[in-house]
């Protein structure tokens, strides 16, 4: 802008100064004062040109002698005619160019003179000598004029000319002057212009520079750069996309990119992925000009070029190398993965292996009558039996362990609180026998609801803690609570549950290291649910752990089946007597100290033992006999006790609908649960008398008497035991009339307390109480609320009692 | 137009042609192509094609109707086409002009000053004048120093 102001006043300036100079030039042009000089100059020739002629006829010696001839007149009259004439002429450029009075005086002196010679001569006819005399005298009075008017004038004319140079003069120097400015205008626009040329060459070389940068930084990348029109024509790529497709660059120019160098199975994604722009990048399949297909991670961009046309910016890297160790460290995962399974699939074998032969040792210990044996074999054979127990557990322990690193479990919804309830019940005898009680305390709203976790990991965290308890305790306490409060969103709980007990307590260097394999199970599974214990205890004051879940509640659903991994039932005291029952019981197992234990143990039973060692055989023997009970290993040589289970299962033998125990050994405890193929419940290796007595009770004494109510399972305990579990029926029943009478708690609540109030006091005998609350049970299933009102007034009349 | 004047021209030349060579004769105008010599009376020039303009002139006051043929139809006459010729005054002032300056219509051999015929004194009888106020051109020291008055003779010949 400034630049251009400059050049437009410059120009201006010049203009005007050139315009000046023209008119002054035009002056110079126009020379009509100068043709002023020459006519004053000629007056003065013209009048000496007519006196010579005047002077001719009147000098003496002339060929007339005293006659004037006609010629000689002639040339007078010729000669004035021209003197007339320019006395005219330089009369008129006078008044034009204008002259001073003096100058003015003296032309006017001549004018006159010259009309009274002109009067003479055209009166003349034939002139005298006399006349013509008179004539010259005149003319000789006119020189000093017309010498003073041409003097004068050529005077004054140059005056004019020195003043018309000098205004020249000063227009030069004007325009000189007007120079210089335009000169420095012009200077100071050629810097200006000098300037802004560097300013845009330095930034032509910069853009220049950054476009040669861009060109390397693209050149020099691993990555291949390919740049793609609309139509995905390559426009332009880089070297390593020539690397990686085994061209050369200008070769691929002008190539279809997406036709010419993609697989054929890549093109879809790839065209999804361009029109619809993602951030991250996409894995596709593309082709060298080899036809060798490779894997490249891809990502691009679309961009805008110099002719603002649409582009598409292509980075590929090639990833087969990439995807190749990926393949190999998956190889060494799985590989690592199966060492580890191995190893667990070792010890496992090897713990069966072990136990196998324990259960023989521990089985027929049990069975030797220690009556008859002196003290000091007594005690020898309590040192044998406590030594057998002990290896027995361990060996269960590490099988437990092996097994909790193998399984994985889905989260169920589960009530937990049901679950701790289960737990305290099972090891009520434990505790009894160190002569402890197991006090279960809820609190917070949502005691009673179900919660999505893993079942078995929080079954066998309280079953180690609470055991643990019991175990480090002596004629004490052991209080577990459950305290529910709100959790981070309206549908989570905070879970904590707390595990007391009055104990010895814990030193503190013991306490880092564990107590054994139970504290590290626990560990385990609170990390599988993502939870930590936390340990307070005091040397010889008791201790306690705790430990906090975060659980999504399930609201509205009932409480799912507990997979609750059940303890063992109560003991049951050796040499109970059992009901007389005529049918034989079967036993098939492969291993014959396995045979030679169960049948001992099923004869000091009372009942009479079958031993077959074949699954067929079971199943041949099954379906010709009636058996009131049949013990099946499980897993055995051939035919295992699944397969032949589900033989004798859908067979119309006469043994068909026979209860069938599942033995195991790659169980530690017992499960109560139906197996798929049929088996009524599975047992634990090594089967001892009490479990054996418990599992009989459960699945066939209830199956078959179940009115017949004169069996007390009461009868098969000690005194202490079954007084314990009286009360613990009891209270239970009375938590059951709490909820059943309290209008505020749910059907799924009142229907999971009468039920669990139903098995409880049914297997102490209060068979009264079982059957009020099995009718106040089914109210509660049917939701019926006259007839749960009816049951629970019974209930409370018979409480009272 | 120019057939008709052509025509005229013809008869002129032959005209002129049968004239006898008068020197010095009353108004008389000589026109010389190399070794021929014509001399144009005032009837002869009045009967070539006039031209008329008005201007104004550095000598004269006022303005003045100049007529007159052109200089152009005068050398015609004479055969004069290419060269310079040479314009001479009563008082020997002489000038040149090249012929290739010289247009149809200008600068003409003025016979007439309003109407008028003028004589020796009104540097008369033929005077060249250009049309000085239609062009600045005309106003240059050549064009003036070239408007020869009192008009004698025309020629092709270079003088001394």
């Amino acid at each position: 802008m400034l630049l251009l102001a400059l050049l437009v006043v410059a120009f201006f300036i010049l203009l005007v100064g050139a315009r000046s100079i023209k008119t002054q030039i035009d002056l110079l042009a126009f020379a009509s004062s100068d043709n002023l000089g020459w006519n004053l100059s000629q007056l003065d020739v013209d009048y000496r040109g007519m006196t010579i002629e005047m002077l001719e006829p009147i000098t003496p010696g002339s060929p007339a002698g005293g006659e004037v001839t006609a010629e000689e007149f002639e040339n007078i009259q010729r000669g004035f005619d021209i003197f007339y004439n320019r006395v005219k002429v330089v009369g008129a450029t006078l008044t034009r160019v204008g002259v001073p009075d003096v100058i003015q005086e003296d032309f006017e002196k001549i004018a006159i003179a010259r009309d009274e010679m002109a009067d003479l001569i055209d009166a003349m006819d034939t002139p005298t000598t006399a006349q013509i005399k008179e004539l010259c005298d005149l003319a000789n009075a006119l020189g000093a004029q017309v010498r003073s008017l041409s003097t004068k004038g050529i005077q004054h004319l140059s005056q004019i000319q020195s003043g018309a140079r000098e205004a020249q003069h000063s227009a030069f120097l004007r325009f000189h002057g007007t120079s210089f400015v335009i000169l420095g205008f012009v200077l100071i626009s050629c810097l200006l212009a000098l300037f802004l040329w560097r300013d845009w060459e330095k930034r032509s070389a910069q853009v220049a520079r950054a476009a040669t940068n861009v060109t390397n930084a693209v050149n020099a990348a691993n990555s291949a750069v390919i740049f793609t029109d609309r139509s995905g024509k390559i426009t332009q790529c880089n070297e390593a996309a020539a690397h990686y497709f085994g061209s050369e660059r200008e070769n691929l120019v002008e190539i279809d990119f997406i036709h010419a160098l993609l697989d054929q199975s890549s093109l879809s994604s790839f065209l999804l992925y361009r029109d619809r722009p993602k951030s991250e990048t996409i894995q596709l399949l593309a082709r060298r000009s080899d036809n060798q297909a490779f894997p490249v991670e891809m990502s691009g961009v679309w961009q805008k070029d110099a002719e603002d046309e649409d582009i598409y910016i292509i980075y590929l890297t090639d990833i087969s190398e990439r995807l190749e160790a990926e393949t190999k460290l998956k190889a060494s995962r799985d590989e690592a993965k199966e060492a580890s399974e191995a190893k667990s699939r070792f010890l496992a074998i090897m713990s069966h292996e072990m136990r196998t032969p324990l259960h023989g040792v521990i089985a027929s210990l049990n069975m030797i009558d220690t009556k008859h044996l002196i003290d000091a074999d007594r005690k020898l054979f309590e040192t044998a039996c406590e030594c057998s127990n002990r290896a027995l557990e361990q060996v269960n322990s590490i099988l437990d362990h092996t097994r909790l690193i193998q399984t994985e479990e889905k989260p169920l919804p589960v009530t937990l609180s049901r679950v701790v309830k289960d737990i305290q019940h099972a090891l009520i005898p434990l505790a009894a026998a160190n002569n402890n009680t197991i006090s279960v305390e809820f609190l917070g709203d949502g005691v009673d609801a179900s919660y999505r976790t893993l079942p078995d990991a929080f079954s066998r965290v309280m079953y180690n803690l609470i055991g643990n308890a019991i175990k480090f305790t002596q004629d004490g306490t052991v209080k577990v609570e459950m305290i529910v409060t709100r959790g981070k969103t309206a549908n989570t709980r905070q879970l904590n549950f707390i595990v007391r007990d009055d104990g010895i307590g814990i030193q503190e260097e013991d306490s880092t290291k564990g107590t054994g394999l139970g504290l590290s199970i626990v560990k385990h599974s609170l990390a599988q649910m993502n939870a930590k214990i936390a340990l307070q205890s005091t040397f010889g004051k008791g201790s306690s752990f705790r430990f906090t879940l975060e659980l999504e509640m399930v609201p509205g659903t009932a409480p799912a089946e507990v997979a609750t991994t059940k303890a063992p039932p109560a003991p049951v005291t050796q040499g109970a007597t059992i009901h007389d029952d005529t049918a034989p019981v079967l036993i098939v197992d492969d291993n014959p100290i396995n045979r030679t234990v169960l049948r001992e143990m099923v004869s000091r039973l009372g009942y009479t033992p079958v031993c077959v060692t074949l699954g067929h055989e079971a199943v041949t023997t099954a379906r010709d006999t009636y058996y009131s009970l049949i013990l099946m290993d499980v897993n055995m040589l051939g035919m295992d006790g699944h397969e032949a289970t589900r033989e004798i299962r859908s067979g119309q033998g006469r043994s068909a609908n026979t209860t069938i125990l599942g033995v195991t050994a790659l169980m530690s405890q017992d499960h109560n649960q139906k197996s798929e193929s049929g088996m009524n419940a599975m047992l634990a290796k090594p089967l001892t008398a009490s479990r054996l007595t418990a599992a009989i009770k459960e699945h066939v004494d209830v199956e078959k008497h179940q009115s017949a109510d004169h069996e007390d399972i009461t009868d098969l305990m000690d005194p202490v035991t079954a007084r314990e579990l009286k009360l613990q029926s009891l209270t239970d029943a009375r938590t059951a009339l709490r909820i059943l009478s309290d209008p505020t708690s749910t059907w799924t609540a009142r229907f999971d307390a009468a039920h669990y109030a139903v098995g409880s006091t049914g297997i102490v005998g209060f068979i009264k109480l079982s059957q009020i609350l099995s009718e106040s049970e089914a109210a509660a299933k049917q939701q019926d609320q006259s007839a749960l009102e009816n049951s629970v007034a019974t209930l409370q009349e018979t409480l009272a009692e | 137009m120019i057939l008709k004047r052509t025509i005229v021209k013809i008869i002129t030349i032959l005209t002129l042609a049968a004239l006898p060579v008068v020197a010095h004769a009353k108004d008389g105008l000589t026109v010389t192509n190399d070794d021929a010599s014509i001399v144009l009376d005032r009837a002869a020039v009045d009967n070539l094609p006039q031209q008329e303009f008005t201007t104004t002139t550095i000598w004269t006051e006022g303005s003045i109707t100049f007529s007159g043929p052109s200089l152009h139809a005068i050398i015609s006459v004479a055969g004069i086409t290419e060269g310079t010729v040479t314009l001479t005054a009563v008082n020997d002032y002489v000038i040149q002009i090249p012929v290739a300056e010289i247009t149809e219509t200008t600068p003409i051999v003025a016979s007439l000053m309003d109407g008028e015929p003028f004589n020796r004194r009104e540097k008369g009888p033929y005077w060249l004048v250009y049309p000085y106020d239609s062009d600045p051109a005309f106003q240059t020291e050549i064009t003036l120093s070239r408007s020869i008055w009192q008009l004698v003779s025309i020629s092709n010949i270079a003088p001394d």
